[in-house]
């Protein structure tokens, strides 16, 4: 299995820059392609990379020594945050299965400067993992 | 009839060595007991990946069917899943963008343990 979601938010103009992108890259290699609005305001049911990206108990669990060492300096900032609903948009999230366990590649943000080079990376990417999930290519 | 002493003595050493030569016992060789294979029914088998599996082999229909443990993957039951638990690597776009992008998903998946 494999497919790529769009975690967007709908007055975001990045969001739609790297939907149109990925629409055209999914639709050329036919991997499933969803995209899910986010809203400040919206509830989040299941483990979104949107919610966990800037909290402190990501940093905790997930984040680098260096990261951990400077937490005490950003704690509030970062309750502030997740509070306020302040996440990153768009949130482009590969998951693909190797027969039993699910993985994902999060990747956060967009700059539409450095397109062609994202553009190249993913299209790479993403063949090379539907030829390695489905055996061919 | 009146046979000879040398006559008699050498027919039955005839005689013996013909028993034992010719006719001699054929030996019975004996089957080894073998392990029965069950053909049908349920198993309990691993992929390749090293993760467990049941498998289902009908006995009068072409019936198989595959059975991944992944609920008990969810839970953490089955050793050979709690060795490689689900990941979520992180990135963000500049590292996506950057040519060295695909050596750091491998020293990530590398760290989190084989991911394909």
């Amino acid at each position: 299995m494999i497919e790529v979601i769009l975690e967007a938010e709908v007055t975001c103009p990045r969001c739609e820059a790297l939907y149109k992108l990925m629409r055209r890259i999914c639709s050329d290699l036919n991997i499933p392609f969803s995209v899910r609005y986010k809203t400040p305001y919206s509830v989040f049911y299941e483990d979104t990379t949107a919610f966990h990206t800037f909290s402190k108990e990501w940093v905790e669990r997930f984040g680098s020594e260096e990261q951990r060492e400077k937490l005490k300096d950003v704690e509030k900032v970062l309750d502030f945050i997740q509070r306020e609903h302040l996440n990153m948009y768009p949130v482009l999230r590969i998951r693909f299965s190797d027969g039993a366990r699910l993985q994902e590649i999060v990747v956060r943000g967009y700059d539409p400067s450095k397109e062609r080079e994202f553009a190249t990376n993913i299209y790479i990417l993403l063949r090379a993992l539907k030829g390695a999930v489905y055996g061919r290519r | 009839m009146v046979y000879s002493a040398l006559y008699t003595l050498s027919k039955a050493i005839a005689d013996i060595l013909v028993k034992i030569l010719l006719a001699r016992r054929r030996k019975i060789v004996k089957e080894r007991p073998r392990e029965e294979i069950p053909r049908y029914g349920w198993f309990e088998q691993q992929t390749p990946l090293g993760y467990s599996e049941t498998v289902y082999i009908g006995r009068y229909t072409a019936l198989q069917v595959t059975i991944p443990h992944a609920v008990e993957a969810t839970t953490g039951l089955v050793p050979s899943y709690r060795a490689r638990p689900q990941t979520r690597l992180y990135f963000t776009f500049t590292e996506a963008a950057s040519k060295e992008w695909f050596k750091e998903i491998e020293a990530l998946a590398k760290q989190v343990g084989g991911a394909s």
